[in-house]
């Protein structure tokens, strides 16, 4: 089964967002709005397809890396999310919260080794 | 009445004039010196307790494909569906000195458009760039600190060269 296929978001820390993200526009270009900013590409599997990388950074109180404590979260895009969650649980792996889903894709949180919160996600309709 | 039409005409006009300027501004901020500057992510990496035992965790649990190097992700150019783009994915040891100066947890690589001109460009800012740009075979690197003291890697890649070297090491990319 496939599982993890792309990169879908980086997200971190920061004592001030607003002041980050206007350094990121003006230094390096990226386009920070309220959600933060995209990155597109497009899957091999499916060039005719967009992806996205969501870039965004949080306030240093931001409690949606719970329980993990570092500076940092990852997304990683899966492409069969309900059967890849029922392998994790089959071995054993922390997962945090239930699914969600929106009408961008279903979301899930689990626990990596070392206590690494990561998101996972199934797009849709992107 | 003939008067009333005209003004309003002068009036439409005025504001339609002034909203492509300002469209025209605004899309010029994105970019002042023209250029585009950060196009991708270029890599994530992060510190961890032990790297072998992270990587096999996200090989067995995630179906990463990985090396002594941790995982590569390809992809292909949202600007040019023709050319493969590729993002490093790594952990590093918590001893790590690559982060340093940054005391944080985790490095971001930007993939940029000409890190030459950039680096000129983020020089004139005052950004502290912390090391001089080294080309190997597969792109440009360079290193600089953002506001808030996040080390960032910034890197112009060869993506032909890059996939060569993958080639070479047997490596599978994440896709």
């Amino acid at each position: 089964m496939k599982k993890v296929t792309g990169i879908g978001g980086i997200f971190f820390k920061c004592k001030d967002p607003n002041a980050v993200k206007e350094w990121y526009n003006k230094h390096l270009g990226l386009d920070a709005g309220p959600y933060g900013a995209s990155f597109e590409w497009l899957p091999v599997d499916a060039p005719d397809k967009k992806a996205l990388t969501q870039w965004n950074v949080n306030t240093e109180m931001a409690k949606n890396y719970e329980p993990s404590t570092k500076d940092f979260m990852i997304n990683y895009r899966v492409e069969n999310l309900e059967a890849l969650v029922e392998e994790l649980q089959k071995e054993g792996v922390t997962i945090v919260d239930k699914m969600e889903t929106y009408n961008y894709g279903k979301f899930i949180h689990i626990l990596d080794l070392e206590g690494n919160k990561i998101q996972l996600w199934e797009p849709m309709g992107e | 009445m003939k008067k009333t039409s005209l003004l309003l005409f002068v009036i439409t006009a005025s504001f339609c004039l002034g909203f492509a300027i300002k469209t025209l501004i605004t899309t010029q901020s994105h970019g002042p010196t023209g250029t585009k500057k950060v196009t991708g992510i270029g890599g994530i990496f992060f510190k961890c307790k032990d790297p072998k035992k992270l990587r096999d965790w996200y090989q067995k649990h995630l179906g990463f494909s990985t090396n002594q190097y941790g995982g590569v992700f390809e992809w292909y150019q949202g600007a040019d569906s023709t050319k493969k783009g590729f993002s490093q994915w790594s952990p590093f040891k918590e001893t790590t000195k690559y982060f340093a100066p940054s005391t944080k947890e985790f490095m971001i690589n930007y993939r940029v458009e000409n890190l030459e001109a950039l680096v000129e460009q983020l020089k004139k800012d005052s950004i502290t760039v912390t090391d001089k740009i080294e080309t190997v075979e597969y792109g440009k690197f360079v290193h600089i600190m953002d506001l808030e003291g996040n080390k960032i890697e910034l890197w112009e890649p060869n993506d032909i060269e890059f996939e060569k070297l993958g080639k070479q090491m047997n490596a599978k990319p994440i896709k």
